[in-house]
C-alpha cells in the first residue's frame, strides 16, 4: 500500500472511531426501561373481579369500581388494556347442600386476557351438641370445598385461600387443598368470609 | 506478502468496527434494557389482602428493584417506603378494595 493509501486507511479508522464514539455517547445517554404488559396489569384485574365477587355481583358496585379503575389507570399509566367482561353466578344454598360459583371473564381485543372463578359447595354430614358458655348448643356439620381459579398469562392458578370467622363461634379445620370441616351453631349469628374479604354461607 | 497482511489488517479492522457499530446501533432487551420485576409483585397481589411492612421487606429484597412505596387511599398515608428514588424509571399498579379505597404500589429500578 502506497504512503497516500495508508494515509487514507488511518484517516477512515480515525473517523470510524469518532462516528462510534459520538453514537455511544448518544445511544447511553439516557436510562431506559422497559414497560411491559406482564402479569402484573392482569393480577390487578384478578383483584377487581375479587371485589365484584365480593359484592355479589352487585353492578352498581360494578361500574363505580370499574370507573375509579380506568381513571387510575389513566392517572398511574398503569397500561392496563381496555377490557370488556361477562360475569355469572350460579348459586344453590340448601340446608343439607349448596354450592356457589361466581365467574367473571375480562377479554381484550376479542380474547380471553383474565378469568376468575370462586366456587365452593358444602355437603351437611351430621350434628353435634358443643358446649359454648353455660349452655350445649347445637351445631350442625359440613364439609366444605372452597378455591378460587385464575387464568392469565400466568396460565391457570388455583388458590384455596385461608377462610376466616369473624365471630369466632366456628368449629373450623383445614383438611387441606381447599377442603374444610364447618360445625356451623344453629340460632347463632355467624360469618365466615375468605381473606380477600368473600363471604361464604353455608346451610341455606 | 506486504499487501498480504495489509489486505489482512483492513479486514480485521473492518470486522472490529462492524462489531463495535453493530452493539452501539441495534438495540437487544437483554442487553440494553432493565425489565421491570413485576412478576413477583403479581404473585403478592394474587396470593394477599394485607401488606404489613414484614412482608412489603420480604418482597423487596427478593426483586431486584431500587425503590419502592406504597400508599393507601383515601389519605395517601404511605406505609411503606424503601430504597432511593433518585435516577429510577417507575412503574405503578393499584390493589383496588373499593370505588375509593385502593393501595398503590410504586417500584423503581434504575436501570
Amino acid at each position: 500500500m502506497s504512503k497516500k493509501g495508508q494515509l487514507l486507511l488511518l484517516a477512515v479508522i480515525v473517523l470510524a472511531s469518532a462516528v462510534l464514539y459520538a453514537l455511544s455517547v448518544l445511544k447511553y445517554s439516557h436510562p431506559r426501561a422497559v414497560l411491559v404488559r406482564d402479569y402484573i396489569q392482569a393480577a390487578e384485574v384478578v383483584q377487581l373481579a375479587r371485589v365484584w365477587i365480593k359484592y355479589n355481583l352487585n353492578v352498581s358496585i360494578i361500574n363505580q369500581t370499574l370507573l375509579s379503575f380506568y381513571q387510575l389507570n389513566k392517572t398511574y399509566h398503569l397500561n392496563i388494556p381496555l377490557l370488556t367482561y361477562t360475569i355469572s353466578s350460579d348459586t344453590l344454598l340448601d340446608f343439607y347442600e349448596g354450592y356457589c360459583n361466581y365467574s367473571v371473564v375480562f377479554r381484550t381485543n376479542g380474547k380471553k386476557y383474565v378469568k376468575v372463578v370462586v366456587y365452593y359447595e358444602y355437603y351437611y354430614c351430621g350434628s353435634y351438641f358443643r358446649r359454648i358458655g353455660a349452655e350445649e348448643v347445637l351445631v350442625y356439620n359440613y364439609t366444605l370445598l372452597y378455591y378460587h381459579v385464575y387464568e392469565g398469562p400466568w396460565g391457570r392458578l388455583v388458590l384455596y385461600p385461608q377462610l376466616i370467622d369473624i365471630y369466632h363461634n366456628l368449629d373450623l379445620k383445614y383438611l387441606g387443598k381447599g377442603s374444610w370441616i364447618l360445625g356451623v351453631p344453629a340460632n347463632m349469628t355467624w360469618m365466615l368470609i375468605d381473606r380477600y374479604e368473600i363471604p361464604i354461607k353455608v346451610g341455606g | 506478502m506486504r499487501g498480504s497482511i495489509e489486505a489482512v489488517f483492513i479486514v480485521l479492522v473492518f470486522a472490529v468496527y462492524s462489531v463495535l457499530f453493530y452493539q452501539i446501533v441495534f438495540s437487544s432487551i437483554e442487553r440494553d434494557y432493565a425489565a421491570l420485576e413485576n412478576r413477583i409483585f403479581a404473585y403478592v397481589i394474587l396470593n394477599y389482602y394485607t401488606f404489613n411492612e414484614s412482608l412489603l421487606l420480604k418482597y423487596y429484597n427478593l426483586s431486584n428493584i431500587a425503590y419502592l412505596k406504597v400508599v393507601e387511599y383515601p389519605g395517601g398515608t404511605i406505609s411503606f417506603e424503601k430504597g432511593d428514588p433518585g435516577n429510577c424509571v417507575f412503574i405503578r399498579f393499584v390493589y383496588i378494595r373499593s370505588d375509593s379505597n385502593y393501595t398503590l404500589f410504586e417500584i423503581g429500578v434504575r436501570p
